[in-house]
């Protein structure tokens, strides 16, 4: 054959050589069988744990760095709540047993800094040998851990102990303004008050810190830092919440009563300078009742009972609970119909001492009668029928849309959890009877901040402001993000109907019902409010007894309004001078930490028209108006 | 015409062979090497360039240059590097030698002027060029020619220490700046030698010794080089993460892989991701069946050169064929044995794979030449 011919002369490859060569290439493909072999050994072998490696990517370091939550202020930058940075002390035994001479200074060391059993340390080393992280204590200070710090650089054998940053939330002021700041659960979740309100922009971002190995194999570490949370600047004024509940407890050293409550505002824009409701409770504390209960009896309580007591004491009066106005509502009434010229400065009214409406008699505060009674002094002496009066002049429409006007029935939008709106009489039950008893603040439900508002509106020169607890956001690098000066939801009066109720309620504390108030030298005006409260009960009639009342009378800067329910006490439970006088006392208190100083020599001249302003003291007191629906003598 | 004679036709006519099956799967790895070098840079490559393509871009390049230079390469004859040519006072293959070693020895030099292991050439916009690339081709053509000379002197271990000698110069330059490629330039001239030897005895002897010197390193210096101890305690030594990620890779990509374009052990963590640990990619992306494809093709390729190398019509064809299949195996296996850390690490790209122009070019250019040789085969099929 030609090929092997050919094989001979130009030296093709030999059998020989051919049989190298199937040699040679059957190595190779045991080499390539090999590394298939390693290929599912890896698989098998390790895959799961490499897999997790590489899902949780953990090489390096991992770490979170916390978010630090924004602070609250009061308006003058006061801290009212804070985040504190804490540390974890964390044990790693897996470290420490590493090598023999780890153990004994790191006890040691851990023992004299924290105090910390030596035993249970050493316990711990043995019993949980493999452990790599042990939390033995929680939330210690900064100084401690620097403490520690500082032994560890000295001695290097101090080893396996490392400490998580956490931050906790502090009150400066334990239960102050307590309602109105709320608390926390965990450090960061806001649970009442401007803390859950707000709580998304007090709450920031974790940032993370991690390290990777880069091309030459440094370990680099990469860190996105934590974004701090917002701080909110609050309307509050320390100063003021500070009197304002020294003297609630003072008050509540002498009376007992089911809720007290006091809002301070500033009638030209809606903030809140105070609030008050009841004791309140420590903040840093939510859930100890100690100051509401003794031992013995928080040692019986259930559980519901338990939760039930928290929930009262956290309830705040002030938004949350409603109640009958009672006469402080008086001038709403008046202003409504002069707003829609019903009446006028210098209108008269008789009243005899009671009014006869579809077959009830309504009595007034005095049952011998005013006689009669102009515009002015039918607020000045709280004179029932006089109001009865205008109220009928003003008709169901108008007085309905009236209250709705006034932003009464609706929640005002304060910002703050747990307002509740409240219960009107309905347009179409407003018969002639829920009118006239409407019209002196009885017969419907409101709420403290409802009223505070829309009384803020009357004096202010007809301007209605939506209340507000907070003035301002800033980033956590002080850049503003939200500004609240006053948001003007509605006109609510003109400015003449306004400034006629100014001085009325002037008059009001000057001559009338409401003298209790005064403060030396300053202009008061308000007005009182005595109002039965639940079933009508010739016995046992339950009142809430209010004042409500601004300074200076002629330009209010402050409106402070006090709302007590149900005194525990038979004689004085139907006085609202209780609750003027603490009125009076709180504003003798606060209106300087308000820039409101006495004027040395009052000479305030009131043009009202008048009859008899002077009020007999026992005029003052505003019992026994009959109900419509029960109880109520027929008509003579 | 009818049938019969169509085929009696071509039976006149003398027909050369192609060895078509080696072409299309050389062209079907470099076009998966592609797909596979896209998906490994892109996230590098966006992230370093803002160009998510660029490493693609440059690899086509290079394949498609490599195309034109296997297909022409292949259509001259092999030959003609060990004749005299009648415009030359040499045959090729000396001034091939010449070439390879003026270049090696530029480098050492230039390397040693700058303070450095240098194994580039800058090209300017081309990129670099490794001359060691070349420096196989040249080790595989010229031990070829060498033991095509005179086959039986390789029968005592003189003749291969002569072969040995001549090429220690270009192979020892090699060596002075990349160990690795050396360590395969000396796997292709051995496994030549070895080949085409009648007598097997000495390279048993040498294998014993060289395992034995190996042996005495690690008994008597306990500091046994940093690539062992990287090897020994890949999970605790720091500079074991490169292999360690694609470790990682190649043991989370299971049965099927996550997906093609899917793995995360590319995005960041596995430095150098696109060059030699390509492999642990694809492991993770297309999971174990995916890699045993791409072993299995390339044991297909080897398989076809080593049926051209048996079938070729001379002795100095077959043992180019011989060298070219010497030359991939080692590579695939070295590579594919450092990725699973079955061996220290060494930087040996994976063959038509890895990212990288002039090991692609000249992969190419051997293929060409083992196709020439295919083309010289005569058959009547």
């Amino acid at each position: 054959m030609r090929g092997r011919k050919k094989k001979t002369s130009t030296k093709k490859l030999t059998r020989r050589m051919q049989g190298t060569l199937l040699f040679v290439f059957c190595v190779i493909l045991a080499g390539i069988i090999v590394v298939c072999g390693r290929l599912i050994y890896i698989n098998a072998r390790e895959g799961e744990r490499y897999e997790k490696r590489v899902l949780s990517k953990s090489i390096g370091t991992n770490a979170v760095l916390p978010y630090r939550r924004g602070d609250i202020l009061d308006r003058n930058g006061v801290v009212l709540a804070k985040s504190v940075k804490v540390y974890n002390v964390i044990f790693d035994p897996s470290v420490i047993n590493s090598d023999k001479r780890f153990a004994e200074p790191t006890v040691t060391a851990l023992a004299s800094v924290y105090g910390l059993d030596e035993r249970e340390l050493y316990t711990m080393l043995t019993e949980k040998a493999s452990s790599t992280y042990i939390r033995l204590l929680r939330q210690q200070s900064f100084e401690r851990m620097d403490a520690f710090r500082q032994l560890a650089a000295e001695n290097k054998l101090i080893k396996g102990v490392w400490f998580e940053e956490e931050y906790i939330r502090s009150y400066p002021f334990d239960s102050l303004a307590s309602h109105v700041i709320g608390y926390t659960v965990a450090g960061d979740v806001g649970t009442w008050g401007i803390e859950q309100y707000y709580n998304a922009d007090l709450t920031g971002t974790d940032g993370r810190e991690y390290g990777y190995y880069d091309s030459e194999l440094n370990l680099t570490k990469v860190s996105k830092p934590a974004v701090d949370g917002s701080t909110i600047i609050s309307t509050i004024d320390i100063n003021v919440q500070n009197r304002v509940e020294k003297k609630v407890e003072n008050f509540l050293s002498q009376w007992k009563c089911e809720n007290i409550g006091v809002i301070v505002m500033n009638p030209n824009s809606g903030a809140v300078y105070a609030m008050a409701s009841n004791a309140g409770f420590n903040l840093n504390e939510p859930r100890d009742l100690s100051a509401y209960y003794t031992e013995e009896e928080l040692a019986v309580m259930t559980e519901e009972e338990e939760l039930a007591a928290l929930n009262r004491m956290w309830r705040n009066f002030c938004i949350s609970d409603t109640y009958e106005p009672g006469s402080t509502f008086k001038p709403f009434t008046v202003a409504a119909a002069m707003e829609e010229n019903f009446v006028k400065d210098g209108d008269t009214f008789v009243c005899n001492g009671y009014r006869n409406v579809a077959g009830y008699r309504i009595n007034c505060n005095k049952r011998s009668g005013h006689g009669t009674v102009t515009l002015a002094e039918s607020l000045m002496k709280s004179c029932n029928p006089a109001l009865m009066l205008i109220g009928e002049k003003l008709g169901r429409d108008f007085f309905y849309q009236y209250q709705k006007h006034f932003g009464f029935g609706l929640p005002t939008g304060i910002d703050l959890p747990g307002e509740s709106g409240s219960i009107l009489i309905d347009l179409n039950n407003l018969n002639v009877t829920e009118l006239a008893t409407s019209s002196f603040g009885q017969g419907f439900n409101i709420t403290m901040v409802q009223l505070a508002s829309a009384f803020c509106s009357l004096v202010n020169g007809g301007n209605y402001y939506q209340p507000h607890v907070v003035s301002e956001i800033r980033d956590a690098s002080g850049a503003t993000l939200y500004e609240n000066n006053g948001t003007l939801a509605n006109v609510a009066v003109s400015g003449q109907t306004s400034e006629f109720i100014r001085d009325a309620l002037y008059m009001t504390v000057e001559q009338g019902t409401a003298k209790p108030a005064k403060v030396q030298g300053y202009l008061i005006g308000g007005k009182t409010g005595t109002a039965q409260k639940g079933v009508r009960d010739k016995e046992n009639q339950k009142y809430v007894v209010s004042f409500i009342g601004c300074a200076p009378a002629d330009k209010p800067e402050v409106v402070v309004y006090v709302v007590i329910d149900e005194i525990h006490d038979e004689e004085k439970k139907a006085s609202s001078s209780l609750a003027t006088s603490l009125t009076s006392e709180i504003m003798d208190e606060i209106l300087p930490f308000l820039g409101i100083y006495p004027e040395g020599e009052i000479n305030y001249h009131v043009d009202l028209s008048v009859i008899n302003p002077e009020t007999d003291e026992n005029d003052i007191d505003e019992t026994d108006i009959i109900d419509p629906q029960g109880g109520g003598q027929p008509a003579e | 015409m009818t049938r019969d004679e169509m085929e009696q036709g071509k039976k006149l006519k003398k027909r050369r062979y192609y060895d078509y099956t080696l072409l299309f799967l050389v062209l079907f790895l470099v076009c998966f090497g592609l797909v596979m070098v896209y998906s490994v840079s892109y996230y590098n490559a966006n992230k370093y360039y803002n160009d998510p393509t660029l490493f693609l871009r440059k690899q086509a390049i290079f394949a498609a240059v490599g195309t034109v230079v296997m297909l022409t390469i292949s259509k001259i004859d092999y030959r003609i590097y060990v004749s005299r040519l009648p415009f030359l006072p040499v045959k090729p293959i000396f001034l091939l030698y010449l070439m390879c070693f003026g270049l090696q020895l530029y480098l050492v030099l230039f390397g040693a002027s700058t303070g450095g292991s240098q194994r580039w050439i800058e090209l300017g916009s081309m990129g670099k060029f490794q001359p060691s690339e070349i420096t196989k081709i040249c080790v595989l053509l010229f031990t070829s020619y060498l033991v095509k000379l005179a086959p039986r002197r390789l029968d005592s271990i003189r003749g291969f220490f002569r072969i040995l000698l001549i090429m220690a110069p270009l192979i020892g330059l090699v060596a002075w700046e990349n160990f690795s490629t050396a360590l395969v330039t000396g796997v292709i001239l051995v496994s030549i030698c070895f080949v085409s030897s009648r007598k097997k005895g000495y390279y048993l002897w040498g294998l014993l010794a060289l395992v034995a010197v190996f042996a005495l390193l690690i008994i008597f210096f306990p500091y046994r080089g940093e690539r062992f101890d990287i090897w020994m305690d890949i999970e605790n030594h720091p500079k074991g993460y490169q292999i360690l990620q694609g470790l990682y890779a190649i043991a989370s990509g299971g049965l099927f892989g996550k997906g093609l374009g899917q793995g995360i052990q590319k995005l960041g963590y596995i430095p150098e991701a696109h060059n030699d640990m390509i492999f642990s990619v694809i492991c993770e992306e297309l999971g174990m069946v995916g890699a045993f494809a791409v072993l299995f093709l390339f044991v297909l390729l080897l398989w076809r050169i080593f049926l051209i190398a048996i079938n070729a019509q001379e002795l100095y064809g077959s043992l180019i064929a011989t060298g070219v299949m010497a030359h991939i195996a080692v590579q695939v296996l070295i590579n594919v044995a450092v990725v699973t850390n079955t061996i220290p690490s060494t930087g040996i790209p994976l063959p038509f794979i890895s990212y990288g122009g002039s090991s692609l070019l000249v992969l190419m250019a051997e293929l060409g030449i083992v196709l020439s040789v295919s083309n010289r085969i005569e058959g009547e099929r």
